[in-house]
C-alpha cells in the first residue's frame, strides 16, 4: 500500500505535466501504465483539466482606445510617446540636491567658515590663505613656522583662551576677523590701508601671554607661508577632513 | 495575406514603414495587456507595462535575432518590465515585516515577497464570500492574486495565453524543469483556492 502511495506521489507531480503533453516518452508510458489502476490518479487529473479549462475560459480583455493610440505615437513620434511618471528616486534625488546646494552655498559664503581654510578663488588668494588663525598671526607677525608650532595651541585652545581674555584682546580678536573678511574680498591687492596696529594676546601651552603684533599692511611673504607645517585643526581633524595645500577639503582614507 | 513576425520585423528593419511596427502592436498588445494585468494586479499598472514593452521593442527591434519566436522574444520583454513594477511597487511598500508571512510558499525568490504584500493588501474575498461571486473570471483572478509571482505568470503564459514548456523557459530565464514545477506548484493552490467554488457551482464537466 506505502508503495503504491509513494508511485502515486511521484506520478502526480507529473501529471501535470501529462496533460500538458509535456512528458518524455518514458515518463509519458509510465504515467499511463499507472493511470490504468490507480482511481485517486485519474480524479486528479480529472481535477486538472476543470482548472486549465476553467483558466482557458477566462474572459480576454481589450486594450483601450486611448492606450492604442499611445501605442501609435510610439512610432509616429518617439521623443513624445511617454508621458512623465515621477519615479521613485526623484524625491530623495531632489532632496539630496537642496542639501548639496545648500551645504555648497554655505562653505562658500565669506565669513561664514571661520577658523577653517577657505577655498581659493584666485591664484593671489592661494598665497593668502587666512583660514588658521595660527597661520594667519604668524604671518603677520613674522614668527618663524617652528617656533610658532611650538608656542601656539590648536586653533580650539587659542580661541578659548581668546574668548576668556579681556577686553582689549576681545577686540584684537575682531580686528583680526575683520582683516580677514577683508582679504577675502580684497582678493586682488591684498595690501589693506588702515595703517593701525593692534595687540592680541594668544595662549602658549603653558598659558603664558603671549604678545603678538598685528599689523594691517598685509605685505605677506609667500616663502614664509610657503615653509609653514600644514595646518592642523582640530574639529575637521576630528571628523576626519583635512585641507591639502589649496585649501581644498579631503577626506582622509 | 497577413505576413509573419519575423517578414513584419524585416519589413520594418528596411523601409521604417510605421504601418509595419503597428501591425506588429497590433497583434500583441491584447495579449501583452491580458498577461500583464494578472501579473501586476491592475489595470493601470498593465497599460503601463504594455506601453513600456511595446518602447522596448521599437528602440530594441533591430536586436532581434530569429533564434527564438518574436512572440517568446516580446513577452520576455513584458515580463522583465512587469518584475521592475512589482519590484517599484515593493520598494514603495518598503519594508521586509512581510517576508516571514507563514502562509508565502516555495522559493524565497525576492518577488514573492510581492506576492504576500499584495496578498495582505488586496480586499480579496475569503471563501465563503466568493461564492457570492457571479463572475467565475474574478474568482480565479482574485485566487491567482494569491499565487507567488514566479509560479503565477508560468500560469498565466501557459493556461492562459498557451505556451509551450519550452516558449516559457525562455520567457522566464528558467530551465524547463523549474517551469514545470512552478506549473504544478500553481496548479495545486489553485485547485485548493477555487475547491470551494468549484464544489457549489458546476462551472465546468470534470471529464473529457
Amino acid at each position: 500500500m506505502e508503495s503504491t502511495n509513494a508511485i502515486c506521489k511521484q506520478i502526480e507531480e507529473s501529471l501535470d505535466a501529462f496533460h500538458d503533453g509535456e512528458l518524455t516518452a518514458t515518463e509519458q508510458v509510465l504515467t499511463e501504465e499507472h493511470l490504468q489502476d490507480c482511481s485517486a490518479c485519474i480524479k486528479k487529473l480529472a481535477e486538472i483539466q476543470r482548472l486549465v479549462h476553467s483558466l482557458k475560459a477566462m474572459p480576454r480583455l481589450q486594450v483601450s482606445d486611448g492606450l492604442s493610440s499611445k501605442l501609435d505615437q510610439i512610432v509616429d513620434r518617439p521623443n513624445n510617446a511617454v508621458a512623465f511618471r515621477p519615479k521613485i528616486w526623484m524625491p530623495v534625488a531632489a532632496a539630496a540636491a537642496v542639501l548639496a546646494i545648500a551645504f555648497g552655498v554655505r562653505s562658500g559664503l565669506p565669513g561664514t567658515n571661520d577658523g577653517a581654510p577657505t577655498v581659493a578663488q584666485s591664484p593671489q588668494m592661494e598665497t593668502q590663505s587666512v583660514g588658521d588663525p595660527r597661520t594667519q598671526v604668524a604671518a603677520i607677525h613674522g614668527t618663524k613656522p617652528g617656533q610658532l608650532a611650538q608656542q601656539v595651541p590648536p586653533i580650539a585652545g587659542a580661541n578659548k583662551v581668546l574668548s576668556q581674555g579681556t577686553r582689549p584682546s576681545d577686540r584684537a580678536e575682531e580686528t583680526v576677523q575683520q582683516h580677514k573678511r577683508e582679504v577675502r574680498h580684497n582678493s586682488i591687492t591684498a595690501t589693506a590701508d588702515h595703517g593701525a596696529t593692534q595687540v592680541a594676546s594668544v595662549a602658549p601651552d603653558k598659558h603664558t601671554p603671549v604678545k603678538a603684533t598685528v599689523t594691517t599692511s598685509y605685505e605677506i611673504d609667500n616663502e614664509q607661508i610657503a615653509e609653514l607645517p600644514a595646518t592642523t585643526n582640530s574639529f575637521t581633524d576630528a571628523v576626519g577632513f583635512a585641507t591639502d595645500e589649496d585649501g581644498l577639503y579631503d577626506i582622509k582614507m | 495575406m497577413d505576413l509573419s513576425d519575423e517578414a513584419l520585423i524585416a519589413n520594418y528593419r528596411q523601409t521604417k514603414d510605421p504601418a509595419c511596427f503597428k501591425s506588429l502592436v497590433r497583434r500583441y498588445e491584447n495579449r501583452l495587456y491580458n498577461v500583464a494585468i494578472r501579473i501586476v494586479g491592475n489595470a493601470e499598472e498593465a497599460e503601463e507595462v504594455v506601453q513600456d514593452t511595446c518602447i522596448k521593442l521599437h528602440q530594441n527591434i533591430d536586436k532581434f535575432k530569429a533564434q527564438s519566436s518574436f512572440a517568446a522574444w516580446i513577452f520576455r520583454i513584458a515580463h522583465n518590465t512587469c518584475l521592475d513594477k512589482l519590484r517599484t511597487k515593493q520598494r514603495r511598500k518598503g519594508f521586509n515585516l512581510f517576508v516571514f508571512d507563514p502562509q508565502s510558499t516555495h522559493d524565497s525568490e525576492g518577488v514573492d515577497t510581492v506576492m504576500v504584500i499584495s496578498q495582505a493588501a488586496d480586499p480579496t474575498p475569503n471563501p465563503a464570500e466568493t461564492l457570492d461571486m457571479t463572475e467565475r473570471g474574478e474568482v480565479i483572478t482574485a485566487s491567482l492574486k494569491k499565487l507567488p509571482e514566479n509560479q503565477r505568470t508560468v500560469v498565466v503564459l501557459h493556461d492562459i495565453e498557451g505556451f509551450s514548456y519550452q516558449e516559457i523557459s525562455s520567457i522566464v530565464g528558467a530551465n524547463i524543469g523549474t517551469v514545470r514545477s512552478r506549473l504544478h506548484y500553481g496548479r495545486v493552490k489553485l485547485r485548493e483556492l477555487l475547491e470551494p467554488y468549484f464544489e457549489r457551482t458546476d462551472m465546468t464537466p470534470a471529464s473529457r
